[in-house]
């Protein structure tokens, strides 16, 4: 490509790139502020001068997160939850998907309004409770994955890629003597391998983060994913003074003069970190994944 | 033929998924109450014959879910009372949210550990979730239990706890400090300065512009950005309103008797509200007490700020020292004497009752009577000596050991004198239960030194908050009422203090009133009056 | 397609109901390894969607948990007349509306400006460092955040007050200003949401024909206008399709960031519908009350879907259905 040297093209670099620095600076911040919290002193996140590099450096923090209590249980939960939750969503929503878009799909018409008419309407808390409680889930991690195993948003940019996938690759594999099974391996999965890491990363972003069904659902606190621990910490640090006033006479014994800030900031960073190692790994696949589904509305 | 097979297997898979999940759960609930496998080999030392059957008693606890590095207090309840405990740990966010769902669906757990009156408790209560007991049946189920109390002290306590029935429905456990809250202060600038604590507004008007003339310091820091009404408690104190009226809205004036049926439109308030702008525009309170975090709250008490305190003196070790001397290594915090009141004749007014604790045990109605049995057979046991003992320090040997009439606790634990170790909570022990009174003796002599200065001093009131039950329609219409004023009130004290309105303007107060009466306020105050009026005979 | 032309070959109706249904079940019949596949999403659908949808129930109650939905007194639309009535109602709808627009107006189009630019540069590790960057936010929790925003806007020694003095300008206790409070929240949600929104722009633009540029650059076309002749065209069917979603949710604005940002001094501005359920809920947990607000609220989004759906279908070739 020839290269554009006129006025307004240097001009659109000093924007792009002004606007990257920006982009960069101002996203960084939060992330190195989390890091650099988690690393540094007591003192130093007391006095709150702590900015993008740790004052007083100190591994502490996560040395005690990862020695005792609950977090390095709650991590290895997560990673099951995560990773059985987007299998099965995967499996789920692209059976329904590749069927739903095959244009002589009897019933079509009937299963596309059964897919879209929850999306605005649900039953709420209670009954969704009662009848993952008479399913026999209650306490288990099904309850985390079954009840969501289907996002209609994301089978619908499933759909979509399903449906714009070339005609002719199908019906030339069939005059080669292909059969069904043979074209689905063959054709159809191998060119669906973007949509499939799109759609289960955000399948798995909205596992590691979630926390509510895991509040709802679990008896066992040796349940929880980290998600819910993180909350308690972040909870507990800004109502410390709702935790004083209880009237427990556990927290008089057990007031543990922590690096309260740091511990919660270490978590923060540990409950940061997988998704941070995925992405960069997934994101070849992924960039492909999102727009064929997204074109063709 | 290859795509129906393709299609089974898919169809397979998710059957499977489902199984397993249900096998899953199953297998689970099996496993987890097997908290003591070791001790059915070693059971030779048999239960009494009434524990013979073994009970799986399910319980909720209100709280952070708590690691459990190794199981003490399973294997002992085990083979004392032949008893495993299911805990379901819940945070105090998510209170109401689950227990309501548990309620609603069946799976009400037998005990609840943390009944407070401000979860819905009433309603509860009046859907007869719980069981009721009378102050009689009490003295005979669980004679160790009702012992914790005299009965002079019985007397001040079962008219709170009590509904119109005559019965309670939650067992309140006694404080381990009847009075845990005073005014705090930084003795070396008081000493520096030749300050008193003052007793009177005025006086700790003085003190304050003094502290900020000569230190340059803000000297009250404080922030709630939650809701800003509990920002400033010692201060509604100092005038004669309840600290957490925040949370009762109603109180009962220990003086006169007389029943307010909401705190923050009354005169009394109006007064407050003028000294802590007063306060504000001198600032003498920290500019950003509305939307200050933690965090900052923190870093502006380690630049020095903040030399008086309304807070547990048990953060003057665990907190106050320590952000202190992050500007001055000299500084150090005691506990005052004295409680300003805005009318020292008439009265000064402590926290709540003194004899216990706003949480208790409550039993479900769902659960067995031999479950009921058991567990109070347990929890009077916790009320025993050894008991106390038990719950308290956990294991001799283990986590404490005796000097002399003292309870000690080892090394390798925290104890209120030192913040690393372990926890009784690491060896599984389960909230419930009395507190030795030995470990305020041994560790914490000021509470003592506390009680004695304030206790039965005279002019020293305690408030009680009042029992009040609702019918159904009572209570959806204050559940209408209530977020609007509470909101409202908000609204008004921030801006009050803050100057952006003036409470001493009577035209501006008049206006902060009749918005509140637009939006229920007469209608709260009846239907808390007939409420008051129905449960306190 | 060869299975499509199998299923036409027995196509002969004569009309009458029993034919029909016999035909249909023989289209069942030839598509049945499909139906196979759809079968689990549909039982999905039905178990777990369907069953609970008898809560909506409760917005026509006065719900009580202990008599369930089948023994709760009916009150019909005491619960919707509640919240029409309320002093409150229409500063409600005023600010969670006035925030979504914005939202829509501000929030919305810089993902897609950020994906133009990004898009021009053209080193490939300082792309995918930037993108890899900005998308971050996202994964730090909201508290977290919040309290990072707070800190900076502190008016003693925040970061950005300290900013304003040093040009010489009085310092702004933003958190108490009504006024800030929706600037504030904009600018948190750009702030956090950018880099994640992004990646849908930036891979449908990933995916343009290079020969479309190459040969508009022959043309002698500059690059901004390659980027508005070619680029946006490209992208226009992405960005109907997330403006329609957005505009479906027009009355729907979660709680949790409100209720972190908020304080009493900005209720004015800042108390929305969620916020205003959520306070009631905490204090004695209105399920119908709370029902029959998200009932309120669907209706209303589905009417703005249905609206914006057709005139997107109208104006342009793209629509969600």
């Amino acid at each position: 490509m020839v290269e554009d040297r006129s006025l307004s093209s240097r001009v659109l670099d000093v924007v792009v790139h002004t606007s990257m620095i920006f982009m960069l600076v101002v996203t960084l911040y939060p992330v190195l502020n989390v890091l650099a919290s988690s690393l540094s002193s007591s003192a130093a996140n007391d006095a709150g001068i702590v900015t993008i590099y740790p004052i007083g450096l100190t591994f502490d923090n996560y040395r005690m997160i990862l020695e005792a209590g609950k977090v390095p249980k709650a991590f290895v939960n997560s990673v099951i939850y995560t990773v059985v939750g987007t299998t099965v969503n995967l499996l789920m929503t692209s059976s329904f998907a590749y069927a739903l878009s095959r244009k002589h799909l009897a019933l079509r018409k009937f299963y596309m309004t059964v897919a879209i008419i929850p999306m605005y309407f649900s039953g709420g808390l209670i009954p969704t409770f009662l009848l993952v409680k008479n399913l026999g889930l209650y306490n288990s991690m099904w309850a985390l994955i079954l009840p969501g195993a289907i996002s209609i948003t994301n089978f619908i940019i499933m759909r979509t890629f399903f449906q714009g996938l070339p005609a002719e690759l199908e019906e030339s594999a069939a005059l080669d003597g292909a059969n069904d099974f043979q074209i689905l391996v063959k054709i159809i999965l191998p060119l669906s391998k973007a949509v499939f890491f799109t759609i289960g990363l955000y399948y798995a972003v909205g596992h590691w983060n979630s926390w509510f069904s895991a509040m709802i659902y679990f008896k066992d606190s040796s349940k929880y994913p980290l998600q819910m621990i993180l909350r308690e910490m972040i909870i507990a640090a800004n109502s410390m003074k709702d935790a004083a006033s209880s009237d427990d006479f556990n927290t008089a014994a057990d007031i543990v003069n922590l690096n309260v800030k740091g511990l919660k900031y270490a978590t923060l960073f540990i409950s940061m970190f997988p998704m941070l190692m995925v992405y960069p790994f997934i994101q070849k696949h992924f960039i492909k994944g999102v727009m064929m589904g997204s074109l063709k509305g | 033929m290859k795509k129906r097979f393709l299609s089974l297997a898919l169809a397979m898979i998710l059957m499977a998924c489902a199984f397993a999940g249900c096998a899953q759960k199953g297998q689970q609930a099996s496993s987890v109450p097997t908290a003591a496998p070791t001790q059915q080999a070693g059971g030779e030392a048999a239960p009494e014959d009434k524990y013979a059957k073994e009970l799986t008693i399910t319980v909720a606890r209100r709280g952070d879910s708590r690691a459990v590095e190794e199981d003490l207090f399973s294997p002992y309840v085990k083979e004392k009372f032949n008893i495993v405990f299911e805990i379901t740990d819940i945070n105090n966010n998510d209170f109401v949210t689950k227990m309501n769902l548990l309620l609603a669906s069946g799976e009400a757990p037998d005990i609840n550990l943390d009944q407070r009156p401000e979860f819905m408790l009433n309603e509860w209560i009046q859907a007869g979730y719980f069981r009721g007991y009378t102050q009689e049946e009490i003295k005979n189920l669980m004679p160790n239990y009702y012992a914790q109390y005299t009965e002079e002290e019985w007397k001040s306590i079962w008219p709170a706890i009590s509904y119109s029935d005559g019965k309670s429905y939650y067992f309140p456990s006694r404080r381990a400090n009847s009075i845990d809250m005073a005014w705090l202060y930084r003795e070396d600038i008081f000493n520096k300065l030749n300050l008193k604590f003052p007793t009177t507004t005025d006086g700790l008007l003085e003190v304050m512009r003094t502290l900020k003339k000569e230190t340059g310091k803000v000297p009250y820091v404080s922030a709630n950005s939650g809701d800003v009404l509990w920002a400033f408690t010692g201060f509604l104190q100092v005038f004669g309103i309840p600290e957490l009226a925040p949370r009762e809205l109603s109180y009962v004036d220990p003086v006169s008797g007389e029943f307010v049926p909401y705190a923050f439109t009354t005169d009394t308030f109006r007064q407050h509200v003028i000294f802590m702008n007063k306060l504000y525009e001198e600032g003498l309170i920290w500019q950003e007490f509305a939307t200050g975090t933690t965090d900052q709250v923190n870093a502006t008490i380690s630049q020095g700020n903040h030399m008086i305190a309304w807070s547990y003196p048990s953060k003057i070790e665990s907190e106050l020292n320590r952000l202190s001397r992050n500007e001055n290594p000299e500084a150090s915090w005691v506990w005052a004497k004295d409680m300003p009141s805005s009318n020292p004749e008439r009265a000064t007014y402590f926290k709540a009752n003194p004899y216990y604790n706003a949480s208790g045990v409550g039993f479900s109605a769902d659960a067995s009577d031999e479950v009921i049995e058991r567990y109070m057979a347990f929890m009077d046991w916790l009320h025993t000596d050894e008991g106390m003992v038990f719950r308290t320090y956990g294991i001799e040997g283990v986590t404490y050991r005796k000097e002399g009439n003292n309870y000690v606790f080892m090394d390798h634990m925290t104890s209120p004198l030192k913040s690393e170790g372990k926890t009784l909570t690491n060896y599984g022990f389960v909230t419930g239960g009395r507190q030795h009174p030995n470990l305020n003796e041994y560790y914490y002599p000021y509470l003592t030194e506390l009680e004695k200065t304030f206790f039965n001093r005279k002019g020293y009131y305690h408030f009680i908050s009042p029992v009040m039950a609702y019918t159904d329609e009572e209570s959806s219409e204050l559940a209408d009422i209530t977020t609007s004023l509470q909101q409202t009130a908000r609204e008004y004290y921030a801006k009050f203090i803050m100057g952006h309105l003036d409470a001493e303007d009577d035209k501006e107060w008049e206006n902060y009133v009749s918005t509140m009466k637009k939006l229920g306020l007469d209608r709260f105050c009846e239907i808390r009056t007939t409420a008051y009026e129905r449960s306190n005979r | 397609m060869h299975r499509a032309e199998q299923f036409t070959v027995k196509n002969k109706t004569d009309g009458s109901l029993k034919s029909r249904f016999k035909n249909l079940m023989i289209q069942i019949y030839k598509t049945r390894y499909l139906q196979l596949l759809a079968l689990p999403g549909l039982v999905y659908f039905i178990i777990f969607q369907y069953i609970p949808m008898y809560g909506i129930l409760m917005a026509f109650q006065n719900y009580k948990i202990r008599n369930g939905i089948w023994g709760s007194e009916w009150v019909w639309f005491d619960q919707f007349i509640k919240f029409f009535k309320h002093p409150y109602f229409f500063r409600l709808i005023r600010n969670t509306v006035l925030i979504n627009v914005y939202q829509i107006i501000f929030v919305f189009p810089i993902p897609i400006i950020f994906a133009l630019l990004l898009n021009e540069i053209k080193n490939k590790f300082y792309k995918r460092f930037v993108q890899t960057v900005s998308y971050l936010p996202h994964f730090i929790s909201l508290p977290a955040i919040i309290g990072m925003m707070v800190m900076m806007l502190s008016p003693n020694g925040g970061m950005v007050n300290n900013i304003i003095q040093a040009l010489g300008g009085e310092p702004i206790y933003f958190l108490t200003e009504p006024g800030w409070f929706r600037p504030l929240y904009i600018i948190s949600d750009i702030w956090t949401s950018t880099g994640w929104s992004a990646i849908i722009y930036i891979a449908a633009l990933s995916n343009v024909n290079q020969e479309l540029y190459e040969s508009a650059t022959i043309d002698g076309a500059k690059r901004w206008q390659k980027m508005i002749h070619i680029s946006v065209p490209a992208i226009s069917p992405t960005i109907i399709i997330m403006l329609l979603l957005n505009i479906g949710k027009l009355l729907s604005l979660g709680a949790e960031k409100v209720l972190l940002l908020q304080t009493p001094l900005t209720y004015e501005t800042s108390e929305v519908i969620s916020t205003f359920v959520y306070q009631r809920g905490l204090v004695y947990s209105e399920y119908s009350f709370s029902t029959a607000v998200s009932v309120f609220n669907s209706v209303i989004n589905i009417m703005l879907l249905y609206i914006a759906n057709t005139i997107a279908r109208k104006l342009t070739e793209t629509s969600l259905w």
